[in-house]
């Protein structure tokens, strides 16, 4: 652990203290004054790929307000921004698709649909709108899973046929781990003449329901406090946008919550069309760490440690959260 | 060599609560498997191949190629997968199972299959 005597976890670092008054004023319709609050926060944390991701997300809020086309070009700035920080954000490239399909930027919006459903060829968010895309554009994009993945969920308890429920066995035989190009988000700003669709309302994943959930999971971190070997503590939305990082041992904080969201999502997919059940939490052992991975109902719950951490004792500290946070 | 593979996932599936084995190629390929139901081992496979994947792509991003193992617990099973270079051991057991005995099971079917030397591990 990096310091175990600071364990608490209750001081908030700055970059928490921005991201929450944003999210506050953002649920007040206070929009410009969250901007102001997410610009001042990038200007202190300039690699911080959540707090562009947050900022597009309230610049989409604002929009469906003012319907100004301008602040969805400024919304995708940020998300380009984003991307580049952390290239395996699913929260930044799914409302950057969004944006592009509202702005009928078609071509841009199939290449980060088709990147998506490459990585998660079960999402249903990415099939639909590769369906409307198809729609549109009459073929483009043909995601790689969308005839084996229909968007209604099967029965969970029994194990789906292989044919129709291994999109994942095809897909990686065609597309293995180093062909997953990261997004390519360069060139997809659209032009001056871009034309809304006025039938499209992008979601931008607002949690206002969720903001007193996660801020009492915020709070119970604290419980985690003296465990030894724990080098950071992530709260995740369920949008896969970071809402609390307790970071002490230096965890890269744009990988690891990108890294959790994707795996949760994968994990609990994995689960449930394996006639395996709802999954509950996942234990990650690499080389460069321990991650423990908990889905803590609103939210996720993400604990990074070191290799030689006692996990009994997390187990039972998680337990023990699990059980205060749905009192 | 089949036999020897065939031999550590019939041990490791005697262990109590596991309810079944199999060793995939990390593109989700069946080399090996103990579980009755072909069906439910190719689906298995498939989308354990999946998520192993994923964790390949993000350890790549922190700097780090493979990963030692991935424990999946639901409210119905647990699933261990365990990385074995160019294969992965995937373990099937009921959620209770214990924890120390799976351990030292996996532990020991995985150098068993390591040994066979036929997975390039």
């Amino acid at each position: 652990m990096a310091n175990s005597q600071q364990a608490n976890g209750s001081a908030p670092g700055p970059t928490e203290d921005y991201v929450r008054m944003a999210m506050e004023l953002k649920n007040l319709n206070e929009y410009t004054l969250a901007v102001e609050v997410l610009d001042k926060a990038l200007k202190k944390h300039p690699d911080n790929s959540n707090i562009f991701i947050l900022k597009a997300q309230v610049l989409v809020s604002k929009f469906k307000k003012e319907a100004k086309p301008d602040l969805l070009k400024e919304a995708l700035k940020s998300l380009e921004k984003a991307l580049k920080l952390d290239p395996e954000s699913y929260m930044a490239k799914i409302l950057a698709a969004q944006i592009l399909l509202k702005g009928r930027a078609y071509k841009q919006a199939g290449a980060l649909l088709r990147n998506i459903l490459k990585r998660f060829p079960d999402d249903e968010k990415a099939a639909a709108m590769a369906a409307m895309l198809r729609k549109e554009t009459g073929g483009e994009p043909k995601p790689p899973a969308q005839e084996a993945a229909p968007a209604a969920e099967p029965a969970a308890q029994q194990p789906e046929p292989a044919p129709q429920s291994a999109p994942a066995e095809e897909e990686a035989a065609a597309h293995p781990a180093e062909e997953i190009a990261p997004a390519k988000f360069d060139d997809t700003a659209p032009s001056d003449q871009w034309v809304l669709d006025d039938q499209l309302v992008i979601d931008a994943s607002d949690d206002a329901e969720n903001l007193g959930h996660l801020n009492l999971m915020s709070d119970k971190l604290t419980m985690f406090g003296r465990i030894e070997g724990l080098n950071a503590m992530f709260i995740i939305d369920g949008n896969g946008q970071m809402f609390k990082a307790i970071n002490r041992g230096g965890v890269n904080e744009n990988i690891i919550p990108s890294m959790v969201s994707n795996l949760y999502r994968a994990s609990v997919t994995g689960m449930k069309r394996t006639g395996n059940g709802s999954f509950q939490r996942g234990t990650l052992v690499t080389p460069v760490g321990t991650f423990v991975i908990v889905n803590a109902f609103y939210a996720t719950l993400a604990l990074a440690l070191s290799n030689d951490a006692n996990m009994p004792v997390v187990e039972a500290r998680v337990q023990r959260y699990l059980e205060e946070i749905s009192e | 060599m089949t036999t020897t593979l065939k031999s550590a996932l019939t041990v490791l599936c005697g262990a109590k609560s596991v309810r079944g084995g199999l060793i995939i190629t990390k593109d989700g390929m069946i080399i090996e498997s103990n579980l009755d139901d072909n069906k439910q081992a190719e689906t298995l496979g498939a989308f354990m191949s999946h998520i192993a994947l994923n964790i390949k792509i993000s350890l790549k991003e922190l700097g780090a190629s493979d990963f030692t193992r991935y424990v999946l617990q639901s409210n119905k099973s647990r699933v261990f997968l365990v990385d074995l270079g160019k294969s992965v051991l995937i373990t099937l057991t009921d959620p209770d199972v214990d924890m120390a005995a799976i351990n030292v099971a996996i532990y020991q079917a995985a150098n068993q299959i390591k040994k066979s030397g036929r997975l390039d591990v």
